[in-house]
């Protein structure tokens, strides 16, 4: 699922309601855990979706496909070619909230080594979530950028150089190829700028410090969503709540 | 200022024995607070008063902090309402109280009171907006109040003693902030200067219910008898503090916010190291440490507990701080505070934090800025190239304690902590008589990383060269560890260093090391599951403000004993 340029999603949202960045990574957090996202896969995920809707950007389509559709056994990733510079990967149509940290992390290891990896990734769903993970990559002082395709005739690169607290983010005009999902990291030096965009033309950009401002914005005024994503987000973390019974409201939490 | 003191090991001041003995100081939330509100001279004005003559209503107070270009400003809304007896516990599973109430930016206009009435009273089942900073509620201490006010509408003050023994109006249950209900979240306060430390903006809020406490009661007394009333007398007003009822739920936090725990511990250890190594012990700081030392004991003596452990705790050391008083007071100017704490290292945890509040009392141009380090920016990430082999070196020195731990021995392996479906309260459970634990909270890091070492071992022994990611793509459910691991490498002072799913772990211990760095005294347990506090008890009132302040309430004593 993808979402296609220009596209406001603030002002899309009928009745929205109004909630807090806190409020949207502990409910994720806890709905990620109902549906058996472990620990630090969970966290990553939470923070994930978090990020996207703090800084403005499309989550809403993202997280109800994550919801919907994820699957939890579908732990890994199968290596279809592996070298010092370059992997491929067949991630079966499991979830990028599932996969892609380790994948991310483990090309920015090889980056380390090797001065630069590209990894791609096929049979990804959700990848719409996978912005976020690249600010801890140049948090790190690596450069990095992520292709991904965005529905039918867009693509997006999202690009974040060394020690840069955000990435630049741009819509293109797909040139409506199927593309894998791919990440490039590189050491200082062996990257390229931020403006290194060959795939088709812009027709939007997100940057670092617009997507700060966002940021800013909806620390003061709170985050738009839908009022039934929201209800369903919560009744799927309803699942970590063990039944209560009167013998443990009376010896569980003490007050008695 | 760089100390040359090494600080207290993690080993001794990260057991939860110790955390659990831990007492206020001068760089507690209430204590920097309300030194910031005096130096600034914050303009705190009562601004709508609804009361009926029950005392259910609506109150408004506004706040104005006088910064430049244009002051902050803020109100806080009470919301007092009449519930039967029956309906009122301390419990998370609650749906009535005495009174709800927000700190709100800005002044609230009619259409925000109105919205806010909607919402505040139902707490967690309302919705807020960011201009609500925090939310809170708090219950009577219904035979206090009822003491209080019967004793002012006759003419006269309440007895001290019995002040002594319950010493506040009101207490909280819970008091809300970062986020919570879509109220705003701590990043906003931050870009504030009245409230960009970390729970600065939830103290201000229980230090104004505890003015709204006093208000009120002075109102119904007066309403009671209009002629013969009296208003409380200013030093028992300012005894009278704000309780507060803590349970489970605080418990959690200082293990998930491993970062954070090391901030505020570090400080203070930081704080007593600069102490130990800078403070020099004058005729007048010696004076200073007698009067201190009488006065702890003297606070010490007049807590009640029905806890049987902490009476014993209490009664202990009460016993050494006398000890200690008999056998060295008066010191002589110069002593050395090592020495002074060898003087008691073999007395009670108890004693010896006792000891180290009162040094970091003794030198507030040395401790105070350390108030403003207590924020941490949390960030936990991994470092996916380290090799394995070090990961595995990193965790047996700085989990040696619990690598210790068998945890085929049932006793080690007691507890679940989970989340009920009743309204979301944590409760512990009992691993071997009840169901849940498929749902257990991860409180079981001792268990967790004695596990993953040992896969980390075997995936060495064929691997040798391995790196953390490389384990991880065949492991990937332990990234959370492994990530908190490395993150926390550098931080001594962030694990809480016993396990606590053990039959013997003590949650009381893990909500007193947190209240204490709000500032709690008189920790009163009522099971090993909760606790209760008093906040604020000797603080100055809000028409304090703008006089000479001596930031001298530490170990309030009650006005009967002066």
């Amino acid at each position: 699922m993808g979402f296609g340029p220009f596209v406001n999603r603030q002002s899309k949202i009928v009745n929205p309601m109004i909630i807090s960045h806190n409020e949207i990574v502990v409910a994720c957090l806890k709905a990620f855990e109902a549906l058996e996202l472990p620990l630090g896969q969970r966290e990553d995920a939470a923070e994930a979706i978090g990020w996207l809707a703090l800084h403005g950007l499309p989550f809403e389509d993202q997280l109800a496909t994550a919801l919907h559709s994820f699957q939890p056994k579908s732990v890994f990733a199968n290596p279809i070619s592996q070298s010092g510079q370059e992997s491929v990967w067949d991630a079966q149509g499991g979830s990028a909230l599932h996969i892609f940290p380790n994948l991310a992390d483990y090309a920015a290891a090889q980056a380390r080594v090797h001065n630069s990896h590209t990894l791609s990734v096929r049979n990804l769903t959700d990848f719409g979530v996978m912005w976020p993970y690249i600010t801890k990559i140049q948090q790190r002082q690596q450069w990095v950028k992520l292709i991904w395709k965005n529905g039918a005739d867009a693509d997006m690169v999202a690009v974040g150089l060394p020690d840069s607290p955000l990435p630049k983010v741009s819509w293109l005009m797909g040139d409506g190829a199927e593309r894998d999902v791919q990440l490039i990291v590189a050491q200082p030096g062996f990257g390229l700028g931020e403006d290194d965009n060959e795939i088709g033309q812009i027709i939007r950009v997100d940057s670092g410090s617009g997507l700060a401002q966002n940021a800013s914005d909806r620390f003061k005024s709170g985050i738009l969503i839908n009022p039934s994503l929201w209800q369903q987000l919560k009744q799927i973390g309803l699942g970590i709540l063990v039944e209560a019974t009167a013998e443990s409201e009376q010896r569980g939490a003490g007050g008695v | 200022m760089e100390t040359k003191t090494p600080l207290r090991p993690p080993e001794q001041v990260m057991k939860l024995s110790r955390l659990g003995a831990f007492h206020q100081t001068r760089i507690s939330f209430v204590r920097s607070l309300l030194r910031k509100v005096m130096a600034e001279n914050w303009q705190i004005e009562r601004t709508g008063w609804d009361l009926n003559a029950g005392g259910f209503g609506t109150a408004v107070y506004t706040l104005s902090v006088p910064i430049q270009p244009e002051p902050e400003q803020y109100s806080v809304v009470f919301f007092s309402n009449d519930i039967p007896d029956e309906k009122r516990t301390d419990r998370v599973i609650a749906e009535e109280w005495d009174v709800a109430f927000v700190l709100c930016e800005g002044i609230v206009t009619e259409e925000q009171v109105e919205e806010l009435r909607a919402n505040v009273p139902k707490q967690e089942v309302g919705r807020y907006l960011p201009y609500v900073l925090v939310l809170s509620r708090a219950n009577k201490s219904t035979r206090n109040f009822s003491a209080v006010l019967d004793a002012l509408s006759a003419g006269k003050q309440p007895d001290p003693a019995q002040l002594a023994k319950v010493g506040y109006l009101y207490r909280t249950t819970a008091v809300y902030g970062n986020g919570k209900f879509g109220i705003a979240d701590f990043a906003k306060l931050q870009q504030t200067q009245a409230f960009d430390v970390t729970f600065r903006a939830q103290m201000f809020a229980v230090w104004m219910v505890r003015q709204f406490s006093l208000d009120q009661v002075n109102y119904l007394a007066k309403l009671k008898n209009p002629s013969g009333a009296v208003e409380l007398d200013g030093e028992i007003a300012r005894y009278l503090g704000v309780g507060n009822a803590t349970g489970l739920g605080m418990a959690p936090f200082i293990v998930s916010h491993p970062a954070l725990l090391h901030q505020w511990v570090n400080t203070r250890e930081k704080a007593l190291g600069l102490v130990l190594h800078s403070g020099r012990c004058s005729a007048e700081i010696a004076a200073r440490f007698e009067t201190l030392l009488l006065r702890a004991r003297q606070h010490v003596a007049e807590i009640e507990t029905i806890h049987e452990l902490q009476e014993k705790k209490n009664r202990m050391m009460l016993a050494e701080l006398s000890d200690l008083i008999d056998q060295r007071l008066p010191i002589p100017p110069n002593t050395n505070w090592h020495d002074v704490l060898a003087w008691v290292a073999e007395d009670s945890a108890e004693c010896q934090e006792v000891i180290v509040s009162i040094l970091l009392e003794l030198y507030p141009d040395l401790v105070n800025p350390l108030a403003e380090e207590l924020n941490c920016q949390e960030s936990y990430d991994l470092r996916p190239e380290q090799p394995l082999a070090e990961l595995k070196k990193v965790i047996a020195q700085n989990y040696s304690w619990a690598l210790e731990i068998d945890f085929t021995q049932r006793p080690n392996n007691q507890w679940f902590w989970y989340s009920s479906a009743d309204k979301e309260e944590p409760r512990l459970g009992n691993r071997y008589e009840e169901e849940g634990q498929e749902k257990e909270r991860p409180l079981t890091m001792a268990r967790d990383i004695t596990c993953m070492f040992m896969g980390i071992q075997a995936f060495l022994d064929h691997s040798p060269q391995a790196t953390v990611i490389d384990y991880l793509m065949a492991h990937p459910a332990e990234r959370g560890l492994i990530r908190r691991i490395q993150s926390l490498s550098e931080k001594p002072y962030a694990e809480i260093q016993d396990n606590l799913i053990a039959a013997d772990c003590l949650p009381i211990d893990l909500l007193r090391c947190k209240l204490s760095f709000f500032g709690a005294s008189k920790f009163d347990p009522r099971s090993n599951l909760w606790v209760r506090i008093t906040l604020f008890q000797g603080a100055p009132l809000v028409s304090d403000i703008g006089k000479p302040f001596a930031d001298d309430w530490f170990w309030p004593v009650s006005p009967a004993a002066k």
